[in-house]
């Protein structure tokens, strides 16, 4: 994938690209009680990682991201599963109060597990639509190449 | 009851790991192992429900109506029994044709890349969706799991690439969308108006408010939406050439299971939900009357293997609706022995027409391959014969029962579908008669003669056994049915266990 090349989006994308973070990782822990979620951060992040990717030539995540999906899929799976071990039923789940320090009293509840998997595959999904497309249009361009003189 | 969750969750685990797991012989191994455990919890579940017993899991412990609720009565029990036996069946002859090229002239590299693709994985995520639809209680939950196995059926309709592979599959997926379109609109209507989207709170508040235009409305459109999945007649265009292009295996479970997955929610729908809309019911009978032949000159006009079994699946479709649709017991009772009989028949066709094109390519129009291939006629002669129906085995059984019923509950429209039933039985017996002549009557001299792989024909002949043991063991098999008929019938048992400790609200006002 080349280099995006204008000089403003390539200046501002790396701030936005962290700004997007913090605010998928937000979305990420509203969403137990209030509209967000692993689904819609999943999103946010996956649009951080694009962002990065063309604005660096560079990719945010080294490894594999179709490996996202299965490994989600299992983490999501297994937290469901993991209350049927103690008896209850599937999907049952588990929650709590801790108090820190600074924060306060918070709740904790497993199902953020269960949405951290729903935010992997989502993330490896998105991921993988987009270099799959990617590389259909680079290798429309290195068809173009010999015949036009045109294309990256 | 933590154990009904195990058919979708333990797909749904080993197609993760499937995808993340290198080597193709592990792959296909470990596949088949999860299947065979697949196969053995679906069939335990089942052996319990036959006994007359209602299971129920609530999700997470939320108690119905307000949760996910898992209920396996006598027909879950059934469809999961046969969803497991085929699935085995199918994982089993997939590891084995996915190294093979799919027919004459073709070779291995294909399949090989469709097994590095995921097939493996796709196939256990179709039967994550196929038995949660089963099991699940409410209308939304079976929206969910139709959604997973459509989105798994995409996959393996298309992985490949071939030309007719991508024309149909495109029309499969937008045919598709419309129908879940309607679908989780239906849903939405359907919690508008009741509240509740449990399917035995919607029974118990049908009973108590009495007829209303509006459940019409919401009736007919989920019947829209499972007749297109089960291609009845107006809706079913998409199927006859959509279910041949994929590899044998996908077909395979695709014909034999997957339109069944229509019947069965058209089933539950209108004998838990609906049983009051008697003209709905009548309509869907004519319908299927008009599936049956639609079928049956569909398989007669096409000349390649796949193409006309699949036109022959259509009309099996349309004699399981026409049956559960009769309105009486016994025609339920017949429909049920039929759909059994129905998932055998249509995949042992598939495996054999499998073998078949593998031999002589798509086209069965190549003569003399009875000389080389015996066994294959063998099997082709017996699987054929129950198709059509012809006595002593289970196909005759089931629409000797299934005519009856017709004409025992009388009235003009019933005449009618009944003599279409017999017209198709005709034309299928024909289209079965003409492959046997254009394929395996002649001269052996042009016949391409392969070694074809032992296990490939064990599996395909165990098909074909279990034909033989559907009509060996038709009398426990046909009460059996009888059982699950009354049931159906009479809800009290599936109401009660799915609302057990929850609110009657019907019952209350």
């Amino acid at each position: 994938m080349s280099r995006f090349p204008d000089v403003v989006f390539r200046t501002l994308a790396l701030p936005v690209v962290f700004v997007l973070m913090v605010f998928g990782f937000h979305f990420f822990l509203r969403g137990h009680n209030a509209p967000g979620g692993g689904f819609v951060a999943g999103l946010i992040v996956a649009v951080a990682a694009l962002l990065a990717r063309m604005s660096r030539d560079r990719r945010l995540l080294t490894l594999p991201v179709e490996s996202l999906i299965p490994i989600g899929l299992l983490l999501a799976a297994c937290t469901g599963v993991a209350p049927m071990l103690f008896g209850h039923n599937f999907l049952k789940s588990g929650f709590g109060y801790l108090t820190l320090p600074f924060a306060g009293e918070i709740e904790w509840a497993s199902a953020v597990l269960f949405d951290a998997g729903v935010f992997l595959v989502v993330v490896g999904t998105t991921l993988t639509i987009i270099d799959l497309l990617a590389e259909d249009v680079a290798s429309l361009h290195s068809h173009e190449d010999p015949q036009t003189g045109e294309g990256s | 009851m933590n154990f009904l969750a195990l058919p979708v969750l333990i797909p749904l685990v080993s197609g993760a790991l499937l995808l993340l797991l290198r080597r193709p012989m592990v792959r296909t191994v470990s596949s088949g192992v999860v299947a065979a455990v697949t196969f053995f919890v679906n069939a335990s579940i089942a052996v319990r429900t036959w006994s007359g017993e209602v299971l129920t899991a609530q999700m997470a412990d939320w108690p119905a109506p307000y949760g996910i609720t898992l209920v396996a009565d006598g027909l879950t029990g059934m469809m999961l029994f046969l969803s497991g036996l085929t699935g085995f069946l199918t994982v089993l002859f997939a590891g084995i044709s996915l190294q093979q090229p799919s027919r004459r002239g073709q070779g291995p590299l294909l399949n090989r890349a469709r097994e590095a693709f995921g097939s493996q994985a796709l196939f256990q995520f179709l039967f994550m969706g196929v038995n949660m639809s089963f099991l699940t209680g409410d209308v939304f939950n079976l929206f969910v799991a139709f959604e997973v196995m459509l989105v798994a059926s995409y996959g393996l309709l298309l992985i490949g690439g071939e030309l007719p592979q991508l024309r149909e599959g495109f029309k499969y997926v937008i045919v598709n969308l419309v129908a879940s379109a309607i679908f989780v609109v239906a849903a939405g209507f359907a919690y508008g108006l009741f509240g509740s989207l449990n399917m035995a709170d919607i029974a118990v508040r049908l009973s108590a408010s009495g007829a209303d235009p509006r459940v019409a409305v919401v009736a007919a459109m989920l019947a829209l939406v499972f007749a297109t999945k089960a291609a009845l007649f107006p809706f079913g265009f998409w199927l006859p050439n959509a279910y041949p292009v994929p590899q044998a295996a996908t077909s395979a479970f695709f014909a034999a299971l997957l339109t069944k997955v229509g019947a069965y929610a058209l089933i539950r729908c209108f004998t838990l939900m609906f049983p009051a809309e008697a003209e709905l019911k009548m309509t869907i009978l004519a319908f299927a009357g008009l599936t049956l032949l639609i079928g049956g000159f569909g398989a007669v006009s096409r000349r390649r293997w796949r193409h006309m079994l699949a036109f022959a699946n259509v009309a099996s479709i349309g004699y399981v609706v026409m049956g559960a649709f009769i309105g009486t017991v016994t025609g339920m009772s017949a429909a049920l022995y039929y759909l059994v009989h129905s998932v055998l028949v249509v995949f042992a066709l598939f495996l054999l027409a499998a073998i078949a094109e593998r031999i002589a390519g798509e086209s069965y129009r190549a003569e003399g391959h009875l000389d080389v291939y015996p066994w294959l006629g063998a099997g082709f002669f017996l699987a054929s014969l129950a198709l059509a129906g012809i006595p002593p085995t289970s196909g005759f059984i089931g629409k000797f029962a299934l005519i009856s019923s017709l004409f025992e509950a009388g009235g003009s429209l019933r005449f009618m579908v009944a003599g279409s039933a017999v017209l198709t039985s005709f034309l299928l017996l024909y289209a079965c008669v003409k492959v046997w002549r254009d394929f395996f009557w002649g001269e052996a001299d042009a016949v391409h003669r392969i070694s074809l792989p032992r296990s490939m024909s064990m599996i395909t002949g165990l098909g074909v056994g279990l034909l033989i043991v559907l009509t060996l063991a038709s009398g426990p098999v046909y009460r059996l049915a009888e059982g699950v008929a009354g049931q159906l019938t009479e809800n009290r048992s599936y109401l009660e266990s799915v609302l057990v400790g929850a609110l009657l609200v019907g019952e209350g006002d």
